[in-house]
């Protein structure tokens, strides 16, 4: 806009001179042009050290129409001083009032600006006065301009106070120093703005006004007639524009502090009425909420605010929103300065009906929705927002303690990486006391015995203090033991009231001025370990669900140290365990070679053969006595198959099938085989043959052949094997003469016996006394040397093992009878008692001959060594052994004849010596068919003149007929 | 009269058995082989045998066996005599079919006992 403006009046700069006038100013290119400095907002001195203002803002815009330049000129002190007078460097005065005295050297152009000249007071001074008002009073005016002439002249009793410009002046004014100045209104209005002067007012109006125009000197008209062209050349808008920016008297009219003050207020109001609106707006649409959610209860609090957000009037915000607009845009308008008085009027009360128009509506519309039901609802709305606010508030702390109680177990996870599980416990306890904020926490862990809790560790809060307490015994305290071996969480609020508590309130409690407990318990692999333990001093206290739950938080931290630290010792014993089978590796590995060394050295050294060979038959180990018995050298012989050294492919075959045969590290002895020597020589060995080999039962194995040249022995073997076939041989010629003498010599015998016994008989015919006597002793000697021949067969086929067993089954007792027969009628002679108790049932298996001749010799020897009493004899089957006792009342034998008892041809020692009959040979003979053919013993104890006793023991097959007679006997027997 | 056939080959027991039995009135006769103890068995059967175990020729087991085996022979009864037999003799020989079995040296008063006894079975 401005530069379309001045492209206009530059491109009619031309059309505006004439040529002589143009001609004219271009002969004079420096025509200088006065423009005051001291005269705001006209002409003064702007904050960048220009001139500025209205007069400056013209003149450009006049050089734009005259497309000239002025040389500026401001005038000093003593020259603004003088103005009116025409100085020599003066060719137009850019604004001067046209007095008659100034005439003299300038020609005035129409006038540019006119201002009346008003009384200036301060705000006590009363309305509406006049110049006439002031007389005798000071009137400030600035010295040299048209004012003081005009007072000069027309009110001489008035004291002037001459001032230098028109602030220093309001300033007098303002501070009692003057009464009241004459001014114009555009000039002290800017001076109040700068110099922030309020007790200052218009008072009223003087009669005079400055008529300023320009002033060119008058000896120039050529000049006057441009200035006055290029003036009119300026349009009416142009200069509006100029005076609406700079010429700001309105606002002096009714002091500018003033009218601001009433905007700002009506804004103010303004806002105040507004949020009044919305209030109502709000409540209503918060009533249509509340009947919303009346109908709706699942609907939660949230949901509620959600709606009552976005429902919440949409209307009233617009219109506030409006209001707000309306305000800023009334007040920029005001502002501008190219609007006038009037519009601004006009503009604020139209913004102010607007404004009503809006208020009342938005009061219309609050009213129209408040009524009675509606206040009962906005009532528990109130309420419920104070339950919602309450309840807000506590889930604010539960979540700050939750906070703590997290960041409280993230501290503990974090020291489980300490070493020490005492510590550890230090610590756990610590930090639960510190965030549950309870004075006592401590831990305890069940014993192995699970009788009682030890404590670990027990941390006062305000001692700042770890200390331990006494155990506490599960006898003392079973209902506790109780519900923590079976709840997770003990919460006792009032330890007096818990009934899990009851046997701590009597002594614990009151010890330690315990009010509330929140108890832990530890569970490990499904069973109670421990407690942990907090306990509030003083009065009751309501563990929160979260401080329970932390509790039980901690537990499981215990437990993950308890774990942790097991874990570790394991690991420690492990560690120390893998060290110390490393040493045992180490040792043995050790051991092994010296092992291997003493074994190579004894195959080295061995003086025996020892080779090892694969089971595919090649030789891997060949020893020195191999090589010095076989002729083979070591190198000769390693890396050759088996077969090349043995002669018999037999031997071969045998030792391999052995080795098959072998269990690993088993060794089969005296195995012979057959080898072949360097020389052809044949060698027989005697091995054993070990299995060494490293897979076990494959042929891949090796197998160790440990020989012993045995072909020395064989041969030794060979000649005792003849030489015991000879003796063999010999001792059977002996067996038969024995056996074929021993008919020969009884042949002979036995007629000798038979005929005496028939020539005794009287068979023959009568014998005298002496004749039957001497027979008597031939019969009988004839029958000694029969029985001793006998015996003696006897003991020689015994001693040979010619004698042969024959078992058969047999009844005891007729055996007895048998011996009773022969030798009855020795001990009738005697008189002695023979008693022979024996039952009729025993049916038994053995020997039957060789038990007759043992039993008959040892009862006939009962009987001929006993003179007077008894011979007893007793049979008896017990374990399958037959037990024969033979108890005698003769005349006992003495321990040195026992010692000679059972030898051959050895007889007890007596008088009865010369009168018993015997061969000598009957209890060596007896003992021996006892011993040596029955498998039994005989045994004797015996004391000289009371008697003896014979034991014989021969173990035999009882028929089953003896077995069940005896049970029936024993069964039978009376108890 | 009862007869007796005696196989014996030692003269003096023959003697010694013949006596005994004629004082006991019984008739014998004797054989002093084995052969021809089994022939007079068979041929001219006795009423009983005496049989003597060591013989030259067979010995008194075969003669035994033989003279049962036929059919003349199987029912007459048969003492074997011997001199301190072996143990096992006994058996051998009541198994082969002797009836009564008596023990050298014999007793001149028990043994005609022993004999009417056997020949009673």
């Amino acid at each position: 806009m401005w530069m379309l403006l001045l492209g206009q009046g530059a491109q009619s700069a031309g059309n505006l001179l004439t040529t002589d006038e143009r001609a004219w100013l271009n002969a004079h290119p420096d025509i200088s042009l006065t423009m005051w400095d001291d005269y705001a907002p006209i002409s003064f001195h702007g904050e960048n050290g220009k001139l500025q203002g209205f007069m400056p803002d013209y003149i450009e815009l006049l050089e734009s129409k005259l497309n000239y330049k002025f040389k500026l000129v401001v005038p000093t002190k003593e020259e603004s001083l003088s103005n009116g007078k025409r100085g020599a460097r003066e060719d137009v005065i850019s604004l001067l009032a046209d007095t008659q005295d100034r005439r003299v050297y300038w020609n005035f152009t129409p006038t540019l600006l006119s201002f009346p000249l008003n009384i200036v007071t301060r705000n006590d001074a009363p309305k509406d006065m006049t110049l006439s008002q002031i007389n005798n009073m000071k009137l400030s005016v600035v010295q040299g301009y048209a004012s003081q002439e005009f007072v000069q002249e027309n009110y001489p009793q008035i004291k002037l106070d001459l001032v230098n410009n028109t602030c220093q002046g309001l300033q007098h004014v303002a501070f009692h120093e003057s009464f009241a100045m004459l001014t114009d209104l555009p000039v002290a209005s800017w001076c109040l703005k700068t110099q922030g002067l309020i007790n200052i007012k218009v008072a009223g109006k003087s009669e005079f006004k400055y008529e300023m125009s320009l002033a060119v000197r008058n000896d120039w008209p050529i000049l006057f007639n441009i200035i006055k062209k290029g003036m009119k050349a300026v349009t009416k808008s142009e200069r509006q524009v100029l005076h609406n920016r700079w010429l700001d008297q309105d606002a002096f009219e009714q002091s500018w502090m003033y009218s601001n003050r009433v905007w700002l207020i009506a804004l103010v109001l303004f806002l105040l009425l507004s949020a009044l609106i919305r209030v109502y707006v709000w409540d209503s649409n918060m009533q249509s909420n509340v009947l919303q959610r009346m109908t709706n209860v699942s609907d939660d609090d949230k949901e509620l605010e959600h709606i009552s957000e976005a429902s919440s009037g949409l209307t009233p915000r617009i219109l506030i929103l409006l209001c707000i607009i309306l305000t800023l845009l009334g007040t920029l308008i005001t502002t501008e300065q190219w609007v006038s008085h009037q519009d601004r009027i006009l503009l604020g009360i139209l913004v102010a009906a607007l404004m009503l128009m809006m208020l009342f509506g938005g009061y219309k519309l609050g009213s129209i929705r408040r009524n009675e039901e509606n206040e009962s609802l906005f009532e528990q709305l109130a309420s419920q927002v104070k339950t919602r606010q309450t309840a807000e508030k506590i889930a604010k702390e539960q979540t700050l303690r939750l906070f703590k109680q997290q960041k409280a177990i993230q501290t503990l996870t974090q020291t489980q990486t300490k070493e020490n599980i005492e510590e550890i416990f230090k610590e756990i306890a610590q930090v639960s006391a510190e965030t549950l904020n309870v004075e006592r926490v401590g831990i305890w862990l069940l014993d192995s015995d699970k009788q009682m809790l030890e404590c670990v560790d027990l941390y006062l809060k305000t001692k700042s203090l770890h200390t331990t307490a006494n155990p506490l015994l599960a006898k003392e305290l079973p209902t506790y033991f109780q519900f923590i071996s079976q709840n997770r969480v003990l919460a006792a609020n009032d330890i007096m009231l818990h009934p899990a508590t009851v046997e701590f309130r009597q002594g614990y409690a009151q010890e330690n001025n315990i009010g509330a407990m929140l108890d832990g318990s530890i569970w490990l692999n499904g069973n109670m370990i421990g407690t942990v333990c907090c306990e509030h001093i003083g009065n009751p206290r309501e563990w929160t669900l979260d401080e329970q739950g932390f509790v039980g938080s901690i537990c499981d931290v215990v437990r993950l140290t308890i774990e942790t630290d097991r874990r570790h010792q394991a690991e420690q014993a492990l560690l120390q365990h893998s060290e110390e089978l490393e040493v045992m590796v180490e040792a043995r590995t050790l051991s092994l070679q010296e092992s291997e060394q003493r074994l190579t050295s004894v195959i080295k050294y061995a003086p025996i053969p020892i080779l090892t060979i694969k089971m595919d038959g090649e030789i891997i180990e060949f020893n020195p006595e191999a090589e010095r018995v076989t002729g083979f050298s070591r190198s000769e012989a390693i890396g050759k198959n088996f077969i090349d050294i043995f002669v018999v492919k037999e031997s071969f075959k045998k030792a391999i099938a052995i080795g098959i045969g072998t269990k690993r590290g088993e060794a089969f002895r005296n195995v012979e085989l057959i080898f072949k020597c360097a020389d052809g020589r044949k060698i027989e060995f005697e091995c054993s043959i070990v299995k060494a080999g490293k897979n076990g039962g494959s042929d891949v194995g090796q197998m160790i052949a440990i020989g012993q040249d045995i072909t020395q022995k064989k041969v030794l073997q060979a000649s005792l094997i003849k030489a015991r076939e000879s003796a063999e041989s010999a001792d059977r010629i002996k067996s038969m003469f024995v056996a074929s003498m021993s008919h020969e010599l009884r042949t002979p015998l036995n007629s000798i016996i038979g005929f005496l016994g028939v020539v005794l008989q009287g068979m023959s015919g009568d014998l005298n006394i002496k004749q039957k006597d001497q027979l008597g002793r031939a019969y009988h000697s004839a029958k000694h040397l029969l029985s001793l021949i006998s015996d003696v067969i006897d003991i020689s086929k015994i001693e040979a093992g010619f004698l042969e067993i024959h078992t058969e089954s047999f009844a005891l007792k007729p055996m007895f009878n048998e011996v009773v027969n022969v030798i009855h009628h020795i001990a009738d002679g005697k008189h002695l008692n023979l008693h022979i108790d024996c039952s009729e049932d025993i049916v038994l298996e053995t020997d039957r001959k060789r038990l007759y001749q043992a039993i008959l010799n040892v009862v006939s020897n009962a009987v001929k060594y006993t003179e007077a009493g008894s011979v007893t004899v007793e049979a008896k089957i017990i374990n399958e052994e037959l037990i024969i006792t033979t108890q005698d009342t003769g005349i006992g034998i003495s321990p040195s004849g026992l010692e000679q008892l059972f030898k051959p041809f050895e007889r007890a020692e007596s008088h009865l010596k010369i009168k018993t009959l015997g061969t000598g040979l009957g209890l060596y003979l007896t003992r021996k068919i006892l011993t040596q053919l029955l498998g039994g013993s005989i045994e004797v104890e015996s004391q000289v003149g009371v008697g003896s006793t014979f034991t014989i023991r021969v173990p035999v097959k009882i028929s089953e007929q003896t077995l069940l007679n005896n049970q029936s006997i024993l069964e039978d027997q009376p108890l | 009269m009862t007869t007796a056939l005696i196989i014996e080959d030692n003269e003096n027991n023959l003697e010694l058995i013949r006596f005994i039995l004629e004082q006991s009135q019984y008739k014998t006769r004797f054989a002093m082989t084995g052969l021809e103890g089994v022939q007079q068995a068979l041929t001219m059967p006795p009423d009983f045998v005496i049989l003597d175990i060591q013989l030259p020729d067979i010995n008194g087991l075969e003669v035994l066996k033989r003279i049962r085996a036929h059919p003349v022979g199987k029912d007459i009864p048969i003492i074997a005599m011997t001199s301190y037999a072996m143990s096992g003799d006994k058996e051998k020989l009541l198994a082969a079919g002797c009836t009564a079995y008596i023990e050298k040296p014999i007793d001149p008063i028990l043994v005609i006992g022993q004999i009417q006894k056997a020949i009673a079975r």
